[in-house]
């Protein structure tokens, strides 16, 4: 494992795809070690070996698929962060997943320089703004039952819309000149709050609920 | 021979008569409860053919609609994933050397076609399985068909009155209906404009597909697979399929009025 690199895992059930995306990760600047699985029993295997920073999951494969595999990363290991890639990015499977857990979606219909860009912004940011998700959410807004989470203070909205605009922790923390350590708090009592995983659940939720318009 | 007297000529031919009269009652009753068996069983058969020709057509539209569903997740999935792999690899090697003037051109190019065919790809497995049917329904799925003929030489409207969710299996198969006649015309009309209108009503829905083409023989026979398709769902939805030619354009329009069944999902 490198020191200040970004450690990723990769899983895809075809072969000649898998190798292309280990030689492309690898000519990445900020990624070191990648490790290679063919479906989600084989990924689980290798992070209950050793957690990687973020993994990159086909979602569909055989023995166990991307949404299940998804699942139990999210459920087991919430520090690693997930990125799917698949062909479907109608709203229902988008959402369905963002509720999961995961952290960004690429298209395999996307530009292959997205992958590097999406990796880096999973890492830095927590989630992966594009328009698949964006899609996604405007699809299912308003479609949320009624108001069952506490209310937020003045301080958590102004860090939830900093969260959206995609600003990194340590960006934010400047902006508001707080520690990182308060910036954390803030958000550990707006992801309480709100009930979601991770940031693209904060995300969803502050387009939503109006907070915040993409 | 003793002779017989008169009462006992008359007992023997009453007797007798009597006989006969019953023998060809029983005769009767005989030949009329057989050919009531036969007509019976005759029915029976028709009726049974009926049963099973219908069956038969479930079956081949069953099975019909199960391969499109297995060859559009193959293309979907497979071929989208090979061809996602070539893309990866491509950029590798362009990340991997410098290339002239000339091999950048080349690799450009080689990334369009690779888009264009996930592209294609894309939509052939779409009109083959409308991914998501349940979550869209059949106006958002029409909708998206016209959509993605829209621009290719062909100009495709969708008009809409009233809205419902639909995405049963009766959705679908009404969904069907339209894509074949959407693609009859677009083969056989040589149509520049298409219309294709949805028309929401408390128990039926009316669906017209309208283009300028050069029009219907309405007294021409129809048969040819995409016609069989057409009639065989449309006899399972008891829909009613009008086809007419429109008063001013030239063309044909073909009306689907489709009864629509409520509770019963």
């Amino acid at each position: 494992m490198e020191k200040n690199k970004i450690n990723v895992y990769l899983a895809d059930d075809h072969n000649v795809v898998r190798k292309g995306m280990m030689r492309l990760l690898g000519t990445f600047d900020r990624v070191g070690e990648v490790k290679e699985a063919s479906n989600g029993r084989e990924l689980l295997d290798l992070i209950e070996g050793r957690e990687p920073d973020a993994v990159i999951i086909d979602l569909e494969m055989p023995v166990m698929g991307g949404i299940e595999a998804g699942r139990q990363i999210s459920d087991h290991f919430p520090d690693v962060k997930i990125l799917m890639l698949t062909m479907h990015t109608e709203g229902v499977f988008i959402n369905k997943l963002m509720d999961i857990g995961v952290h960004g979606f690429l298209s395999k219909s996307a530009e292959v320089e997205e992958v590097e860009k999406a990796l880096y912004s999973v890492i830095d940011k927590d989630f992966y703004k594009n328009d698949i998700v964006e899609k996604a959410i405007a699809k299912a807004i308003n479609r949320e039952p009624e108001d069952k989470y506490s209310k937020l203070t003045t301080r958590e909205i102004e860090i939830l819309l900093l969260i959206c605009q995609e600003y990194t922790p340590g960006e934010i923390s400047n902006r508001l000149s707080i520690s990182e350590k308060t910036f954390f708090n803030h958000r550990a009592n707006i992801v309480t709050k709100t009930g979601v995983r991770n940031n693209i659940g904060l995300y969803k939720f502050a387009i939503q609920r109006g907070y915040f318009s993409a | 021979m003793a002779q017989l007297s008169e009462s006992e000529t008359l007992f023997i031919v009453l007797v007798g008569s009597t006989g006969m009269l019953l023998l060809i009652v029983a005769i009767g009753l005989f030949t009329f409860i057989y050919q009531r068996r036969i007509f019976s069983t005759r029915m029976e058969n028709i009726r049974r053919e009926q049963e099973y020709a219908q069956n038969m057509i479930k079956a081949q539209l069953e099975s019909q609609e199960l391969e499109r569903t297995r060859i559009g997740a193959d293309l979907h999935d497979s071929l989208g994933s090979l061809l996602w792999g070539a893309k990866v690899n491509a950029s590798f090697i362009h990340r991997s050397v410098d290339l002239t003037a000339q091999a950048q051109e080349s690799y450009r190019e080689l990334i369009q076609i690779l888009d264009q065919s996930i592209d294609t790809m894309r939509r052939i497995s779409w009109e083959l399985t409308p991914e998501a049917f349940h979550h869209s329904g059949f106006s958002q799925s029409v909708n998206k068909l016209c959509d993605q003929l829209n621009g290719r030489g062909l100009e495709v409207r969708f008009v809409e009155t009233g809205n419902q969710m639909w995405n049963d299996e009766d959705g679908i198969q009404a969904f069907r209906i339209v894509q074949e006649l959407v693609s009859n015309a677009i083969k056989h009309s040589k149509a520049s404009l298409l219309e294709v209108a949805i028309a929401w009503e408390n128990n039926h829905v009316w669906v017209e597909v309208q283009d300028n083409g050069t029009g219907f023989k309405l007294n021409e026979s129809r048969t040819g697979v995409g016609w069989w398709n057409i009639e065989q769902r449309a006899k399972r939805l008891k829909a009613e399929i009008v086809i007419g030619n429109p008063p001013m354009s030239g063309g044909s329009t073909i009306s689907v009025n489709i009864p629509l069944k409520y509770g019963k999902e």
